[in-house]
């Protein structure tokens, strides 16, 4: 069987998980490589959930929220943004490439955006290859 | 009466393992080996520590330790001041993780490591970097995470044996106390840069640039008393002129941890001793000198927060050392 | 609309199927529509204009004679199906039901509204009220705006309210885990991709899942039912549904837990409908796997899940409808008529609104002052607190308990509200096409009804045209009201004018709109379809007309543009910053759901009415205000209200007072109070609304969300890496 990434998404409960709802209503596909992950708000996505995730074996993982100016808690995808800054500094510390780790906003109007961003994520995750394979020692 | 369970038992994670107990323990109990063996059994039985900074900082240790990754944690190294081929290399340890993973918090470890690169240049060593390092595993092993510090361990053993080097110097007292305890059959030389600089004064050669300051000197747990390296230190700050030397209330083997070890049950009662530990600080001097790079974030810690508004500044040794020594 | 989106369906499950779509006009005005339309003509469905006279069978095949409206042409199309559109009918029984009600049909059977435009809700006989379908045919959004609004007339003639207070059980979920999972068919949706009975099988094998089982409509009631006998039967204290999503079907289930005596919170649902099944249509076994992981994320969260119970809170007994407008006016009067309190703040300094500048109203040319009037009449009769000039300035607290500053002559006064109706209307597009503003003769259709107000227009050449700043690139959604509109102006300029009326698709939708473009036919107005934009020169309107193919000059003395309706940008952007409420794509107010919650917004307490969630007619705009009323009024009558019990709470012993936690909450929920020998933080959880960021800032895990712990977040993680087994 050919290798085929695992992605855990993080989709905030007012933007981007509606989003996701709405690429459903509106039959937008995307590959089934993904698996959401529901938080109230992006700016819950602790960092240490994204390393846990890393490793554990995840080829990729997106943070998804409001756009800016539409957090639904007002300052949660700031802190988020943030928090990603951050992190793809740390992982590719750690030896894993930067670009596994990716932040979008998604409102939930745009089911099309989510899907497309889904299957540029999914793209662009599997062309790095498998999370030990191309980092490795 | 129920059996007292002890998997979710806070008093199996609170302990410091400052190893204060022991020095007053007229059986000279091991309390503190046994804290970490209790720690793997409960770990066993599904029981945790609360972790600080949402577990980075173990699952770090852990994505190091499971060998897929080439570390790429070096950009900030100057290499015209280190060596490829020396026989003494420096420990870099976590450093440059804890950095970017509490920019906020105002961590610069990094910066002590550089300290200890300038310093060594000053004493005429150019010191080896082991790029295959990993994370020294102190952490993991005193959170009875068992597992993973053997992995840890194995691959440094590994890396050590194949770098031919024969003495490697710390910054940081954790990766010296696990690897001189826990390392079996190490026939590399450990030492901790205080006492390389003391060693260095021995010889009568070093001279200092004056520092203006009144001081206090923090003893590191893991340096004091697990390792017992009390004297080197202060030593060497004494011969720096302008530095006046004086002693909080509870010094040397009676000295008070800096609150949190191994990044776990950072909590109410760390923040108490911390405030209790600053005020004693405090009293003494203007200027705290810690010994470890871990010591020197955690008060970091306190003093960004509220609670604290008192006048007190924190260096770490190695960075007031290589600020005044002079090169040969 | 329905055939676009059964056209769709089947051009996903059926990748290479061949689909035709006859058509006389594409009626896509709804919410989101036109971009549904704007995406089936990208992914290859051919439309095409035309009549079908009959269809027959050829060798195994049936072939449909089609007259193509466009190019004049008779066809012969080979197809291997026809799917036929038939017409929404009045009820079967409509008149039996009529006569016993003592209520008027209209023409075409359905019932008839006492007055169209104001009254749309109101049957011909006082106290009956009519709703959806009854009155003509309608989708569903306006069906259940129109349902709520008809509710909120019922209830202004019901004087004794009371409320069956539900129980939430507090406890459940004691000892181990018995974790029941239910996977749904959702009909084909789901179990046409996932074979949902693997699914179920493979549930009963994951960490203390006693019961798995599919079936065919989870939400259905006697399904509900059987999940609430299958709780007791076998002591489930833990459920989780594998569906649809829980935005929209969460709360049934959870209600079905509360009947079957569990704490509502120790319920879970995996999305494999919304994020697997429709968006994995072609990939049934990859979509069976990924349900798999979705149950197995859930069994693993729901693992750890507890019994939770908010926090009761006040309600603060009175309403605020911002907006005075005809949907602003309608809703206050609605409230008042039901005793509630209601202060009505509108920014100009009369109230009105666009009902102040129309002339007569279609379809049956009530004179819109006349209407005013009456509305205005109304209004003062009533308890309503009228505020013009007035201008809300800030919004804070939360369902039940708002805190409204409101500026009065220039002073700002602090006012609590227990509901908030946001009425703000819209704005209308000014063209920048066609010579507007440049050319003294080119004018707005509103500009029309202020002129026809003066007077009639005589012995003019009249041209209109459609569409202008709407269904386009930039701004793709249908205006609804336009076609409508102009139709009815069209009807009476020509009783003395020469009319041409320039147009895309003909969406004459509402009540009487189809007869009177049926009048302005006969009163010889033509009518002219484009699909490129036509031009004017001052003189001549130039267009290519679709039906004839002839480049055409139509010489004009008065050229008036359909403006398309905008979102009111200056009070949406002042909304967003002061009330964080959503926007939909086109910049509109977002509803909590287009189709199950189209007068809610996405904030409990908040309710949407009339054209502020996007463009309306006027009879759907008083009938959403009626509804966003009935909303209110609900919420309204109750004495307290549970607060979601997915707030944070401190873990105090790991508290170290750093305060990270109270400088990041955006809603100021935490203070750092003083303890013995300390300080500590606390958490007011009326404020606290969950978005975890204190949890997330805390770096000593003395923050906690309940429902979301970072324990059931692991758990999901670590639960999505597992090998399937």
């Amino acid at each position: 069987m050919t290798w085929e990434p695992s992605i855990l998404v993080f989709c905030c409960n007012w933007c981007s998980y509606t989003g996701a709802d709405a690429a459903g209503i509106s039959r937008y596909q995307y590959p089934p490589n993904v698996q959401i992950v529901r938080v109230m708000c992006s700016g819950r996505v602790d960092p240490g959930f994204v390393l846990r995730a890393f490793h554990k074996g995840a080829d990729g993982v997106l943070v998804t929220g409001c756009h800016p100016g539409d957090c639904h808690y007002q300052t949660g995808n700031v802190q988020a943004e943030k928090r990603v800054e951050m992190l793809k500094v740390l992982i590719d510390q750690l030896g894993i490439q930067s670009d596994r780790l990716g932040l979008e906003w998604i409102s939930a109007a745009e089911g099309q955006r989510f899907a497309n961003v889904i299957t540029d994520f999914v793209s662009k995750v599997r062309g790095l290859g498998p999370l030990n394979g191309g980092e490795g020692l | 009466m129920a059996k007292r369970d002890l998997t979710d038992d806070e008093l199996v994670w609170n302990c410091l393992t400052c190893k204060l107990c022991q020095n007053y323990c007229p059986e000279d109990v091991d309390f503190i080996g046994f804290i970490k063996d209790v720690r793997g059994i409960s770990r066993d039985n599904g029981g945790k520590p609360e972790y600080t900074h949402g577990e980075m900082m173990q699952t770090m240790a852990r994505i190091v330790a499971s060998g897929k990754f080439r570390q790429n944690k070096l950009g900030w190294l100057d290499k015209s001041k280190v060596s490829t081929d020396g026989e003494v290399a420096l420990w870099i340890g976590c450093a440059p993780y804890v950095d970017t993973a509490l920019k906020e918090v105002g961590s610069d470890q990094v910066q002590i490591t550089q300290s200890a690169i300038e310093l060594l240049n000053k004493i005429g060593i150019k010191p080896r970097i082991l790029e295959e390092e990993v994370c020294c595993g102190h952490d993991m092993l005193w959170i009875g995470e068992e597992e993973t510090f053997e992995e840890l361990k194995d691959k440094n053993l590994e890396v050590l044996s194949e770098s031919g080097i024969s003495k490697l110097v710390f910054t940081c007292p954790e990766g010296y106390e696990v690897m001189k305890h826990y390392y079996p059959n190490m026939d590399v030389e450990l030492a901790h840069i205080s006492e390389v600089i003391s060693d260095y004064v021995d010889e009568g050669k070093a001279t200092f640039d004056p520092y203006e300051a009144k001081i206090t000197y923090q003893d590191p747990c893991r340096l004091g008393r697990f390792l017992g390296i009390y004297d080197q230190p202060r030593k060497v700050l004494e011969q720096i002129p302008g530095i006046e030397l004086v002693e909080m209330e509870r010094n040397r083997s009676r000295s008070r941890c800096c609150g949190v070890s191994a990044w776990i049950n950072c909590n109410q009662n760390s923040k108490k001793m911390q405030l209790q530990r600053m005020e004693e600080a405090v009293n003494a001097a203007h200027t705290l000198v810690t010994n470890g790079p871990k010591c020197i974030t955690h008060f970091n810690c306190v003093k960004n927060e509220n609670g604290f508004e008192k006048e007190i500044e924190f260096i770490d040794w190695t960075v007031i050392v290589s600020q005044t020594l002079r090169g040969v | 609309m329905n055939s676009i989106k059964e056209a769709l369906l089947a051009k996903e499950h059926l990748k290479d199927v061949e689909i035709t779509l006859l058509y006389m006009d594409i009626r896509s005005f709804g919410k989101g529509f036109e971009e549904y339309y704007n995406r089936a003509k990208e992914e290859g469905i051919k439309f095409v204009r035309g009549k079908a006279s009959e269809v027959r069978k050829e060798n195994d095949n049936l072939v449909i004679r089609v007259e193509n409206t466009e190019s004049g042409q008779i066809e012969d199309m080979e197809t291997d199906l026809v799917v036929l559109t038939p017409p929404l009918l009045p009820a079967q029984n409509i008149g039996d039901l009529a006569k016993i009600l003592d209520l008027k049909l209209d023409e075409n059977g359905f019932f008839k509204p006492d007055q169209v435009n104001v009254l749309p809700l109101q049957g011909t006989k006082e106290g009956i009220f009519l709703c959806g379908v009854a009155t003509g045919p309608k989708d569903i959004a306006d069906s259940v705006a129109e349902a709520s609004g008809a509710a909120s007339g019922a209830l202004s003639y019901v004087k004794e309210k009371s409320h069956p207070s539900v129980e939430i059980p507090e406890k459940g979920g004691e000892g181990e885990p018995m974790i029941g999972v239910f996977v749904c068919h959702c009909g084909n949706n789901i179990a046409g991709v996932v074979d949902v009975a693997d699914v179920a099988e493979y549930s009963e094998g994951l960490e203390n899942v006693v019961h798995g089982e599919d079936m065919l409509f989870a939400c259905a009631d006697s399904t509900i039912d059987q999940i609430i006998e299958t709780i007791k039967e076998k002591n489930l204290n833990r459920v989780i549904v594998a569906a649809c999503s829980p935005q929209t079907h969460g709360d049934l289930f959870m209600d079905a837990l509360i009947k079957a005596g569990l704490n509502p919170y120790l319920f879970e649902m995996a999305n494999i409908r919304n994020h697997c099944s429709w968006v994995h249509a072609n990939e049934p076994e990859k979509a069976t796997e990924k349900s798999k992981t979705l149950v197995r994320m859930s069994v693993a969260r729901t693992n750890l899940s507890e019994p939770l119970i908010g926090e009761k809170s006040s309600v603060t007994k009175s309403a605020l409808v911002i907006g005075g407008g005809i949907a602003g006016i309608t809703a206050a009067l609605d409230l008042d008529a039901q005793g509630i309190d209601v202060t009505l703040v509108e920014k100009e300094k009369e109230v009105g609104g666009r009902l102040r500048e129309l002339h007569l109203l279609s379809p049956e040319g009530v004179e819109a002052s006349k209407l005013l009037k009456q509305k205005l009449g109304e209004l003062k009769k009533s308890n309503v607190k009228v505020l013009t000039s007035a201008q809300v300035e800030d919004v804070k607290g939360y369902v039940g308990n708002f805190t409204v500053g409101t500026s009065l002559n220039g002073e700002v006064v602090h006012e609590e509200f227990g509901a908030i109706i946001l009425a703000i209307g819209s704005d209308l597009y000014q063209p920048k096409e066609f010579g507007y503003r440049e050319y003294e003769n080119v004018i707005t259709n509103l500009e029309l009804e202020e002129q026809m107000n003066k007077g009639a227009l005589e012995n003019k050449k009249v041209t209109f045209i459609q569409c202008v700043g709407a269904r386009n690139d930039e701004y793709p959604g249908c205006s609804r009201y336009c076609c409508e509109t102009a139709i009815h102006q069209a009807a009476q300029v020509a009783e003395k004018c020469k009319v041409n009326f320039l147009y895309r698709d003909v969406r004459t939708f509402g009540k009487g709109a189809e007869e009177n473009y049926k009048k302005a036919s006969e009163k010889g107005a033509m009518f002219f379809r484009f699909v490129d934009d036509p031009e004017f020169d001052g003189k001549d309107v130039r267009v290519k007309d679709v039906f004839s193919g002839m480049e055409l000059a139509l010489p004009t003395d008065l050229l008036v543009l359909s403006a398309a309706m905008r979102p009111n940008v200056e009070t949406v952007d002042k909304l967003v910053e002061m009330m964080k409420v959503p926007l939909s794509e086109e910049g509109f107010l977002m509803e909590r759901h287009v189709k199950l919650g189209p007068v809610e917004s996405t904030i409990a307490g908040v309710f949407l009415a009339g054209c502020a969630a996007g463009p309306k007619r006027i009879d759907e705009t008083v009938a959403s205000a009626s509804g966003a009323a009935a909303k209110a009024a609900a919420l309204l009558s109750k004495d307290e209200i549970l607060v979601s019990p997915i707030v944070a709470f401190v873990k105090e012993d790991n508290c170290r007072w750093c305060a990270r936690c109270s400088e990041v909450c955006p809603y100021s929920a935490i203070e750092i109070v003083e303890v013995e020998g300390g300080k500590v933080a606390r958490v007011n959880s009326a404020m606290c609304t969950g978005c975890g960021a204190c949890v997330v800032e805390c770096p000593t895990s003395a923050m906690i969300i309940r429902g979301f712990k970072d324990e059931q977040i692991e758990a999901e993680i670590d639960a999505m890496m597992e090998e399937v087994a």
